[in-house]
């Protein structure tokens, strides 16, 4: 692991309360390397996606250090693209227009624009709804026109939080699918995937993180040794599916049981 | 099944015949839909134009009796002035000088209450730093700052066209205000990501976000464009129609008031109507990004 990417040195967040200090993160420590797939898991609140936001440069921490590419990060991380838990659509725009944002925020030509556009759209099984606009769209739509989006510019290391949260259980298969064929052409792409959902955690991850109930901790990280690329519904009818679930349910289990009890 | 049985004399397969069967009857049933939607609409615009009548006509048999026509003059006698008044055309004069005062403070007022907006709206600190005055003069009755509006600006366009200013400015300038902070968060970061300037999320996501509101400000702002245009008239103009209902007014003269009353309702409903279609049509118009 030479090659780092996003390096997190203790990294704690907190908030004022009413005058009482809350700390939703504290003392984060992870290497992330170029082209890894670390998914983060943990009991709601438990402050997984305010890792992405820093990660992204939209907050600070407020102690430790955020190393992108080897440097402090200072102001919006333009580095990296964001997939967010709502839709995320830009309502007033059709589905190409919304996909060509990007490029069109960096001057990109409008020719070229338009036949990366109409690839992107290809890749994501979009063909054909340029001209709708997303709320003409189903869920999963939405979702592929946004992944689309963040697709488009290329970014090297991509921030996906829930994305496939809202998503119906088979609609959610699919998209975990896709965006693996996805990631299989643009290589040695890195992405940290928030989820609370433990099939997903493993059949998306290179490496999972589990995060412990507020203030969030990182309190195990597991790599998973399955092969890529995954077959996402037969992977998980493997013995060796199994065994990376049950460790990680067990870590989790803990910290939901904990937080159950210290909020009853 | 009779159509079943002509479906077999028409020699077409079963199915076939039955979607064809099948589409007619939609077809009928969307025919009958239309014409009860017609006739309800029919009953209504009926009801209405009734009402308007049945409304003149009681207030003209009143009139004499009941009611004192040098009070409450007759629609007759409103009519008769009305015709004399545009057969002549001496109301011109003052029907194109209120309209000119009112789109010209409402063009005016629209466009500074749109660029503060969207300008405060972005910079916070300014905005809460001028936020109590903005609230003062918003809460301000504007009728109030009439007889000093007459002491800087004198008698005519300038002082009537600066109560429209007045009047229409807020409005405006709360809903642009609104719809700048009503922008998603979430589409604002995700566009500073992909690498947004300052000025390309302006153009491309506040503003679009913010239009609806804008539009539903300027539209919420006709009708006060006309109350500042008849107030500035009524405190100190010598034409206008806000001048005429006053002038009449001064002269006991209830017919020409209601005269006067009558060309402004026509006016405030003609310039609902075209805010109603004419902001849709603009919507059209104006490009998405």
């Amino acid at each position: 692991m030479s090659d780092i990417l996003i390096s997190l040195r203790s990294v704690r967040k907190s908030y004022l309360r009413g005058g009482r200090v809350v700390d939703a993160l504290k003392d984060i420590r992870l290497d992330i390397g170029r082209g890894e797939r670390v998914v983060f898991i943990g009991p709601s609140g438990c402050g997984k996606s305010t890792v992405l936001n820093l990660i992204a440069g939209l907050i600070r921490p407020t102690s430790g250090e955020v190393l992108y590419g080897g440097k402090p990060l200072s102001g919006v991380n333009t580095r990296v693209g964001y997939m967010p838990q709502a839709d995320g659509n830009i309502p007033w725009r059709t589905v190409g227009e919304d996909v060509a944002f990007p490029l069109e925020i960096r001057g990109v030509p409008r020719p070229r624009v338009r036949a990366a556009v109409a690839e992107m759209l290809r890749t994501v099984g979009l063909s054909g709804f340029e001209n709708h606009y997303p709320s003409e769209l189903s869920g999963g739509m939405r979702k592929r026109s946004v992944l689309a989006r963040t697709l488009i510019y290329e970014p090297e290391c991509l921030l996906m939080d829930e994305p496939f949260g809202a998503l119906d259980a088979q609609t959610k298969l699919q998209m975990q699918m896709e965006l693996q064929n996805i990631l299989m052409k643009f290589e040695r792409r890195t992405m940290v995937f928030v989820t609370h959902d433990l099939e997903e955690a493993v059949t998306l991850g290179d490496r999972v993180a589990v995060f412990s109930r507020r203030p969030g901790t990182i309190k195990l990280v597991h790599r998973v040794d399955l092969p890529w690329p995954r077959d996402v519904h037969a992977v998980r009818f493997t013995p060796a599916f199994k065994a990376h679930y049950d460790a990680l349910w067990r870590a989790l289990q803990e910290e939901i049981r904990e937080a159950e009890v210290s909020l009853g | 099944m009779s159509a079943e049985v002509s479906a077999d004399i028409s020699n077409m397969s079963p199915p076939r015949a039955a979607a064809a069967d099948e589409a007619a009857q939609v077809r009928r049933l969307l025919k009958e839909e239309r014409g009860r939607e017609l006739r309800r609409r029919l009953l209504i615009l009926a009801g209405q134009i009734a009402l308007g009548a049945a409304a003149l006509a009681a207030w003209e048999a009143l009139s004499g009796s009941v009611l004192d026509p040098f009070w409450f003059s007759a629609p007759s006698d409103i009519g008769r002035t009305l015709a004399d008044w545009f057969v002549s055309g001496s109301v011109w004069p003052h029907v194109r000088t209120t309209l000119y005062r009112m789109l010209a403070g409402f063009a005016a007022a629209a466009a500074a209450a749109v660029a503060l907006g969207l300008l405060l709206g972005r910079l916070r600190v300014l905005e809460k730093i001028l936020e109590p005055y903005i609230m003062a003069l918003f809460s301000l009755p504007k009728v109030a700052l009439g007889p000093l509006f007459i002491i800087w600006f004198g008698l005519g366009f300038k002082s009537s066209f600066m109560m429209v200013v007045a009047m229409v400015f807020f409005p405006v300038f709360y809903s642009v205000l609104n719809g700048v902070r009503a922008a998603d968060a979430h589409l604002i970061d995700m566009a500073r990501i992909m690498g947004a300037s300052r000025r390309q999320l302006a153009a491309k996501i506040i503003l679009p976000a913010a239009k609806p509101w804008i539009f539903a400000g300027l539209k919420l702002a006709v009708p006060y464009a006309i109350i500042g245009a008849v107030i500035g008239e009524m405190l100190g103009a010598n034409r206008g129609l806000g001048f005429l209902v006053q002038y009449h007014s001064g002269q006991f003269n209830s017919t020409g008031v209601f005269a006067a009353l009558f060309i402004l309702t026509a006016i405030a409903l003609a310039l609902e109507l075209v805010s109603k279609h004419g902001g849709n049509a603009l919507r059209r118009l104006l490009p998405k990004k």
